[in-house]
């Protein structure tokens, strides 16, 4: 069975399991859908998965590509269905379909190769549909199809996480992009028939040390794609390993678990306003940090410059510069609405000059940090 | 410290703060041009600090609260020069007096949702649990609290002997009740606000709650937060010989002083896996607090930790201290809550779903969590009615055997270890 990338060293690497399904067969929309059985009419194709495995596919090429990665790459397993529409995604790599067969034997395979050694680091990733009672629930492809069993063709991914607590890998890293709803059916129904991938989920002698379990949504919330585009959470996430959620140690501009989930939510601000809330992303874990890669350029970040009092913005014309690499920006013409930049990390020099002689000339040193930084000018 | 003193390439750094705010512990850091650290400190109390020998340039001075807010301040070192900065954070907005929620406990500060369904007033009652049963404590006088965007606080006393578990109840018209965890403590702040977030998703009270044991409460949003990089350095430079997990001993040593800051110890160490470092401790705080259930929860997690292959003895230890932890209510801390269920749900898979003491526990633990907030660090949720727990009420008190590592409770309340800090905070 081939991978999607594989590449053998001796030695601790990264192991990757991605699972992303927009198409399922029973649902509407889906190949084997049939109305009749419709037992699922609240659900329905997704566009935006294929598109987030897609992203966070190319961020690890991205990162191995340029060496950033402080433990190489090791293999990339990806599982997709995609929806009919968005047929062609990721072509030309090695994928299988996201069906119950196909991911609790990936599960497996990838928890071999994530327990060859204690420094590996294993990230699995997931999109698409999910519920959730208690526990977490995340849908194959083939959900909906049994006639006996609504529930079947979904796996518990609470149980599944407790589980590989076990595996030898010090560093596990779960990201689940999906709704946590509940559905009214499960409220009258017993879900303890739901199997977890790898069976075992009694925690011994939890072995990982750096735990970073981070979802999209918070529990009774859902998630949200964007229609043939990367969905928002997942956006957020690739953009935190791309710079987002890094810090300077040392010369270095270094991404590690322990910034994810103090700068997630600010991430997906960015993506998308409305996800503006602090309940909207949702961690556990997180134990003792772990350096995942060491960037090897200087991450963007927004910068947001506002001035005091709020009204002399209006009449302000803004010059920004890099102090390090001299990278200038400009706004000749006054706008009512706070300057949005996106800029390099590290210090600059901001100036406003007025033709109002209400303001007061100004220039102001600066240090913008990922994710993104505010500044005041002070005009009066 | 006069500036004249300073020697070349010198920095005086003074931080103008007042009240709490100079209460809490915050990080100081010092980057260069290229956005290095060259130099980290926790502070407290302290307001003047001098670094010497710095390289002309640029410098960016940041104090860092817990909660993640920031105060900075950019100074030009000039050859030949000493220079002087000032980070005056005693007049931080419009919050004067509510730096602790913001700062300390990382209230929630976004805006840009304009909600109908705000509220202008709650009622603010507590609740005791009491063999099973919740219900309204007497000796609390119910109150009736403004609330506003940016929020309005109270403070609620108690008497340090008074131990059982109790919940501040917030109502307001038409909404779920919200109801908050309090920690064992004698004076405990509440602040309240209007919630930040869409109106179908978002509660519209925002209710914070914090002791004045400011140590304790930062390391416990620290861990709530999930910021390990923080937690991490946290202390490490307040004292060359005191690190985090040190703090996070010393704190589960002081059980009998406070218990809940114990706990949050306890969680800091289990979810490090320093389990040496819990010593007895935890059994300790199991047995000696039947009215805290983060003991009995932390005790259940430390056993399953501690064995390779668990044996059919300590999974049953496990199940009665799950059991217990049910029995004496709920956690006071969220981490708690999360274990707490975790825990129920492997015993759960265990006993094959058979286990009808177990499944009834469980959907116990569900009826809180369906409503609760997983970004407090004590436990807050919203819910329609308190449930019953007094199915459970007989393994409140329940004597459960030591474990195979464990040794007998040989631990004193005045217990003179040579190696615990006697530092007072």
């Amino acid at each position: 069975m081939a991978l999607a990338f594989e590449q053998h060293h001796a030695g601790p690497q990264i192991h990757v399991l991605m699972i992303g399904v927009g198409g399922y067969k029973y649902l509407r929309g889906g190949a084997d859908y049939s109305a009749a059985d419709d037992k699922w009419p609240e659900l329905k194709q997704l566009t935006s998965p294929q598109f987030s495995v897609q992203e966070m596919y190319k961020m690890f090429l991205r990162h191995q590509n340029t060496g950033a990665w402080n433990v190489p790459l090791g293999s990339i397993d990806i599982l997709l269905s995609t929806a009919p529409e968005t047929r062609g995604v990721l072509s030309g790599v090695n994928t299988r379909p996201a069906s119950m067969t196909n991911i609790g034997q990936a599960f497996r395979d990838w928890f071999e190769r994530c327990d060859s050694h204690v420094d590996n680091v294993a990230i699995f990733y997931y999109c698409g549909h999910g519920f959730e009672k208690g526990e977490q629930y995340l849908l194959s492809e083939d959900f909906g199809g049994d006639n006996f069993n609504r529930f079947s063709g979904m796996f518990n991914f609470s149980g599944t996480r407790r589980g590989f607590f076990q595996c030898r890998a010090e560093t596990q890293l779960f990201f689940i992009d999906a709704c946590r709803l509940i559905s009214p059916d499960m409220l009258t129904h017993n879900l303890n028939g739901i199997p977890t991938l790898g069976g075992d989920d009694l925690v011994t002698s939890r072995r990982c040390m750096h735990d970073l379990t981070l979802n999209g949504a918070a529990p009774n919330e859902k998630a949200y794609g964007r229609k043939g585009k990367t969905a928002i959470f997942t956006q957020a996430l690739v953009n935190a390993f791309d710079g987002g959620a890094a810090h300077k140690v040392r010369n270095h501009w270094i991404v590690n678990t322990g910034q994810f989930t103090r700068h997630i939510a600010e991430l997906m601000a960015q993506v998308d306003p409305d996800q503006n809330y602090d309940q909207r992303s949702y961690f556990d874990g997180s134990a003792l940090p772990a350096n995942l890669l060491t960037l090897l350029y200087t991450p963007k970040t927004s910068l947001i410059v506002s001035c005091a009092p709020e009204h002399a913005i209006g009449h302000a014309i803004l010059n920004y510069t890099h102090t390090e690499y001299g990278d200038e920006q400009k706004r000749d013409i006054p706008e009512d609405t706070d300057w949005k930049l996106t800029v390099k990390a590290g210090p600059c020099e901001l100036s406003a000059f007025f033709n109002n002689p209400e303001y007061r000339d100004l220039r102001k040193m600066e240090w913008a940090f990922p994710p993104s930084t505010q500044t005041q000018l002070d005009c009066q | 410290m006069n500036l004249l003193l300073l020697a070349n390439g010198g920095l005086l750094i003074r931080i103008i703060s007042e009240g709490d705010l100079a209460q809490m512990p915050k990080q100081l850091v010092l980057l260069d041009s290229q956005s290095n650290a060259v130099w980290s400190q926790w502070i407290r109390d302290e307001n003047e600090f001098v670094r010497e020998n710095l390289l002309p340039g640029l410098y960016l001075v940041r104090l860092i609260l817990p909660s993640g807010n920031v105060f900075c301040k950019v100074v030009e070192i000039r050859q030949g020069e000493p220079a002087r900065v000032e980070l005056d954070i005693s007049k931080a907005g419009n919050r004067q007096g509510f730096e602790w929620a913001y700062f300390n406990k990382g209230a929630s500060n976004r805006k840009g949702y304009q909600r109908l369904d705000e509220p202008s007033f709650a009622t603010v009652n507590a609740v005791e649990y009491n063999n099973g049963i919740w219900a309204s404590s007497v000796d609390t006088v119910p109150r009736y609290q403004a609330v506003s965007g940016f929020g309005e606080q109270f403070e609620i006393q108690s008497h340090e002997e008074e131990q059982y578990l109790r919940l501040l109840h917030f109502q307001t018209n038409n909404q779920r009740p919200v109801f908050v965890c309090l920690p064992h403590a004698r004076h405990v702040r509440c602040f309240i606000k209007n919630s930040g977030g869409p109106a179908n998703m978002v509660h519209p009270l925002d209710v914070t709650v914090s002791t004045e044991h400011w140590r304790a409460e930062a390391l416990l949003t620290l861990i709530t937060e999930g910021d390990s990089n923080s937690a991490q350095s946290f202390f490490g430079h307040y004292s060359t010989d005191f690190t985090v997990p040190q703090l996070a001993e010393e704190l589960l040593y002081s059980k009998v002083k406070d218990p809940t800051s114990a706990a949050i110890g306890g969680y800091y160490l289990l979810q490090n896996m320093e389990l040496e470092r819990t010593h007895d401790w935890i059994t300790n705080l199991a047995n000696w607090f039947p009215r805290l259930p983060d003991g009995a929860v932390l005790h259940a997690w430390r056993q399953l930790y501690e064995e390779r292959y668990l044996s059919d003895e300590t999974i049953e230890r496990v199940h009665a201290r799950l059991l217990q932890a049910i029995g004496r209510g709920i956690p006071v801390y969220s981490k708690g809550v999360r274990l707490l269920y975790e825990g129920l749900q492997m015993l759960s898979k265990y006993y094959r779903h058979r286990d009808h003491e177990i499944l009834e526990a469980l959907d116990l633990v569900c009826v809180y969590m369906d409503g609760i907030n997983w970004r407090k660090g004590l436990t807050t949720f919203s819910i329609d009615q308190l449930p019953d727990h007094s199915p459970f009420a007989r393994y409140a008190n329940v004597n459960i055997p030591q474990g195979r590592n464990e040794s007998s409770n040989k631990e004193y309340y005045q217990d003179n270890s040579s190696k615990m800090s006697t530092q007072n905070y």
